[in-house]
């Protein structure tokens, strides 16, 4: 049994304008000790199933249906009282800015002995040590020291390191990652890239990393959910997505992702149109005024089919080669 | 076949005064500490490196936005930085900038039609009308409809917003103009056609850009020839292809390798590198890499390198390269 | 149109007090007479006049005075910044009815004039703020960086591109202080600063103040038009607000 399902998960901001369906139906799921990559651009929804999952999303935004599993107990029904308890203890999150998510007249040392003393009843003498210890794992050089500081004189990377201490502090079953290293300079990110590969492989424990960086995801992750306006329109293995992605948006994105080997692109790639308005998305499937491939067909709610074991997309297209190769 | 060196920058300096109390030292934060590239007629040039080593500094210095501590910038033929104020008024027809973020860089409560016409106005160009046809030919151009004219900056998409901005940057018919990260803010899906319609440009117009950017995966494709920054310097320099394949200084080393590489089937060696970047406030001594440098020697803590041409047209400041 | 409709309606309503003698109902003295034999009703309409025209005018002495302290404050920022700044201060500690009788009294003309005057100087600090603030972020936002190298003056910015964007802070200030003056005004008439032979609301008050008891309608009435004319105020700027925001212009 996987450590997190969800299913048919709903989650909706009632704004002035309308209602935002962020995350309009979706069903995931997390193996323990895997990592997730959960794919995707701006506005496509994904902050917005991670939030869901702790329960953090605030006014207006709702959760407006479905069943999120996690070992073995439906978290929509579960208390405030609860969900504290499991916020930071079972389930952390990491977030994208690290300024912003420190407090920057406490130091470092008296935040994450605050995550450590929240779920666990240790004296003061050893949270210290504790604190230590965590500051160490997570790469921050003389710690007993730098504990001391204050956020802001701490680096970003060595914020998003001490954020990262936090998370882990209660040896959580889940981590949340949002967006990790976008605010970071890329030899920085290569450091946070690779303890987070060191984490997990020590504590074993599941990671959700939400992201639009492909090369991330490539690095991290065991398998990815690909989401656009709302659902997930593709999940399997890392290696499948990129080396046989069947989605069209899927297939686009990697088109559109450059890198720096290889040699140089003639034209670059584009998808044409426009990300759609999560007030009132397009009917069907939501990628057909954009998708090269897309027939009348389309304007219906695609199915989803599972094309291999454990790859699932949801396309019309996809539904009419399987039943070909059937 | 000689190409026309349209910008040349000469060991271009730029230090800012910290905010200290009136008590303690003055203090400078070296921002750009000894540039030194040339720009050529209708070329792509990439200025890549992390937060802190200057790109976007080196832009304002061109613009003469803000003025430098020593150095040069040789703009056919002249000096920006002893261009009279007659002369700035010319050079701004000349060069021209696109900034990053599409979304503070238009002033909200301006028509399309007023923006993209300001510096048709400041260049002199009095005819309403004229103005008028001028900025519906420069939104067909890239790519906009000319019923957009009375439209408002809000009213558009992040794309739509930075091809406005092109257009404002190709009123006046500049022969350079600086990009800064002018795509880093939009989606990956979109990032392609702005770039391809930037080429375009180049190509109809005989533009030069200068690039600046922290994304090296787009430089990589979109830019002839790169300089690396690092700390206020140039380490680096040459055709892109050389510097990303094969690059000379271990800086460029380090972050060509830092890349997390979209393939999950390709073997990662990475190079780690060692702490941060050190403050500009307070550089190391010798070469500013040498702290953090896997092949240091003591002559990099002792010495300064210079920035020198190695093979042709590459540049690199390294004692251990030369 | 829904948003437009703040703005017309309030705009009825000062119209109203203006011209027409049309507000409480009834036949021939609505609110009846005051001592003197003066109708109350046509006494308010031209006391709120009065009144109205003595706070725009403090209003626009003190736009002029803060934008332009704002302005320099929030733009050029170091040192004239830290000038302008401590000067607001020390202004802005003093207590205000205090500084305001203070100021009245140091002449021996009285006249509205006088105050109108007074309560600008007394109230721009707060303006100049809330104007300084706007500049401080406005002048970061690239599209300023890009009227730069265009070549602009500084001038030319500040007037072309940074005040437009700080006018709608400015406006919903205004509007509130026009509130505000209104009622100092009637304060200051009412403790006896004000031009006696003025005609205003809070003159009015002042003279039914004795007869509270027998002609209660003399204070009452002018007590609760400037309570309507301050909503009004309120109102219409909430309404000029939104109408000079172009993100809700149809």
């Amino acid at each position: 049994m996987g450590l997190l399902e969800i299913r048919a998960l709903k989650t909706h901001y009632h704004t002035v304008e309308g209602i935002v369906r962020a995350v309009d139906e979706i069903d995931l799921y997390v193996e323990r000790g895997e990592t997730l990559g959960l794919v995707g651009e701006s506005g496509c929804g994904k902050s917005t199933v991670g939030l869901s999952i702790l329960r953090l999303v605030q006014p207006p935004g709702r959760i407006a249906g479905g069943h999120m599993i996690f070992d073995g107990e439906d978290l929509l029904l579960k208390r405030q009282r609860e969900m504290e308890k499991i916020r930071g203890r079972k389930i952390s999150m990491v977030f994208q800015n690290p300024m912003s998510s420190l407090n920057p007249v406490f130091t470092i040392r008296e935040q994450v002995a605050e995550a450590i003393r929240l779920h666990q009843d240790i004296s003061r003498n050893e949270v210290s040590s504790m604190v230590v210890s965590l500051l160490e794992r997570a790469g921050i050089p003389d710690p007993w020291n730098r504990m001391k500081d204050y956020p802001h004189e701490y680096s970003g990377g060595m914020r998003q390191r001490a954020m990262i201490a936090m998370a882990i502090s209660c040896n959580p079953l889940l981590l949340i990652a949002d967006e990790p290293t976008t605010s970071l300079d890329v030899t920085i990110q290569a450091q946070i890239l690779e303890l987070m590969k060191n984490l997990k492989r020590e504590l074993k424990m599941s990671t959700m990393l939400i992201t639009h960086d492909l090369g991330l995801v490539a690095e991290l992750c065991d398998r990815v959910a690909v989401m656009y306006a709302g659902k997930i329109v593709e999940c399997s293995d890392v290696g499948t997505i990129f080396k046989r992605p069947v989605h069209p948006y899927t297939e686009a994105l990697l088109k559109a992702t450059l890198t720096t080997l290889g040699t140089r692109v003639r034209e670059f790639y584009s998808i044409r149109g426009f990300v759609p308005d999560l007030i009132s998305p397009p009917r069907g499937c939501r990628f057909q005024p954009r998708c090269d491939y897309a027939t009348d067909l389309c304007s219906k709610e695609p199915p989803e089919v599972e094309v291999d074991s454990g790859h699932r997309v949801c396309c019309f297209r996809a539904a009419q080669r399987y039943l070909d190769e059937a | 076949m000689k190409h026309e060196a349209l910008l040349e920058v000469r060991s271009l300096r730029k230090y800012f005064p910290a905010r200290r109390g009136i008590l303690s030292r003055a203090r400078w934060v070296h921002a750009v500490d000894g540039a030194s590239f040339i720009v050529e007629a209708g070329e792509t040039f990439g200025l890549v490196g992390e937060s802190g080593c200057g790109k976007t500094t080196i832009l304002r210095l061109i613009m003469r936005l803000i003025e430098p501590t020593s150095g040069e910038a040789i703009f056919t033929g002249e000096d920006i930085f002893k261009m009279s104020r007659e002369r700035l008024k010319w050079l701004r027809s000349q060069i021209s900038m696109i900034f990053q973020d599409p979304h503070s860089s238009l002033d909200p409560r301006m028509t399309l039609a007023d923006i993209i016409a300001e510096p048709l106005k400041m260049r002199g160009l009095r005819k309403a009308k004229q103005r008028m046809k001028r900025v519906q030919e420069l939104l067909e151009r890239v790519g906009l409809s000319k019923a957009y004219v009375n439209r408002y900056p809000h009213e558009f998409s992040g794309g739509q917003k930075q091809r406005i901005g092109i257009a404002r940057a190709l009123a006046v018919g500049p022969k350079l103009i600086l990009a800064d990260e002018p795509v880093s803010s939009l989606d990956l899906s979109i990032r392609g056609s702005i770039l391809n319609l930037l080429r375009e440009l180049q190509g109809e117009l005989g533009l030069a850009y200068l690039y600046v950017s922290h994304d090296l995966s787009t430089v990589r494709h979109f830019c002839h020839r790169t300089m690396v920054m690092y700390l206020g310097k140039g380490v680096e320099l040459g055709p892109t292809d050389d510097v990303y394949l094969e690059p000379l200084h271990p800086y460029t080393k380090v972050l060509m390798s830092a890349i997390p590489v979209p393939d999950p089937a390709a073997k990662v060696t990475r190079k780690s590198l060692k702490g941060e970047v050190p403050s500009s406030l307070n550089p190391p001594s010798g070469c500013y890499f040498h702290p953090r440098c896997p092949y240091a020697i003591p002559t990099c803590s002792e010495k300064e390198p210079d920035f020198v041409e190695v093979k042709q047209g590459r540049y690199v400041a390294c004692h251990l390269v030369q | 149109m829904a948003l437009l409709a703040p703005v017309i309606a309030p705009e009825d309503r000062i119209e109203v007090d203006l011209t027409r003698a049309k507000l409480p109902p009834s036949i021939g003295h609505m609110m009846g007479t005051d001592p003197l034999g003066r109708d109350v009703g046509a006494y308010i309409i031209w006391g709120t006049r009065t009144s109205l025209m003595v706070a725009a005018t403090a209003v626009l002495l003190e736009i002029l005075i803060a934008v332009g302290v704002g302005a320099i404050s929030g733009y050029y920022r170091g040192v004239i910044d830290d000038v302008l700044m401590r000067i607001t201060d020390v202004v802005l500690v003093l207590p205000t009815l205090v500084l305001l009788v203070v100021m009245v009294s140091m002449f021996k003309v009285r006249s509205l004039l006088l105050i109108a005057a007074a309560m600008a100087i007394v109230a721009w600090p707060w303006m100049a703020r809330v104007v300084r603030s706007e500049f401080l972020s406005l002048r970061e936002q690239s599209f300023v960086e890009a009227a730069r190298s265009l070549g602009m003056s500084d001038l030319l910015i500040i007037a072309r591109h940074i005040l437009p964007n700080a006018l709608s802070s400015v406006i919903v200030l205004a509007t509130i202080d026009v509130a505000w003056f209104i009622l100092y005004e009637s304060t200051l008439t009412f403790l006896g600063f004000g031009d006696p032979s003025a005609i205003s609301l809070g003159a009015l008050i002042s003279k039914g103040r004795n007869y509270l008891g027998t002609a209660w309608w003399t204070s009452t009435f002018p007590g609760i038009t400037i309570f309507a004319v301050t909503l009004a105020c309120n109102l219409l700027g909430d309404g000029l607000r939104d109408a000079f925001d172009v993100k809700t212009r149809v």
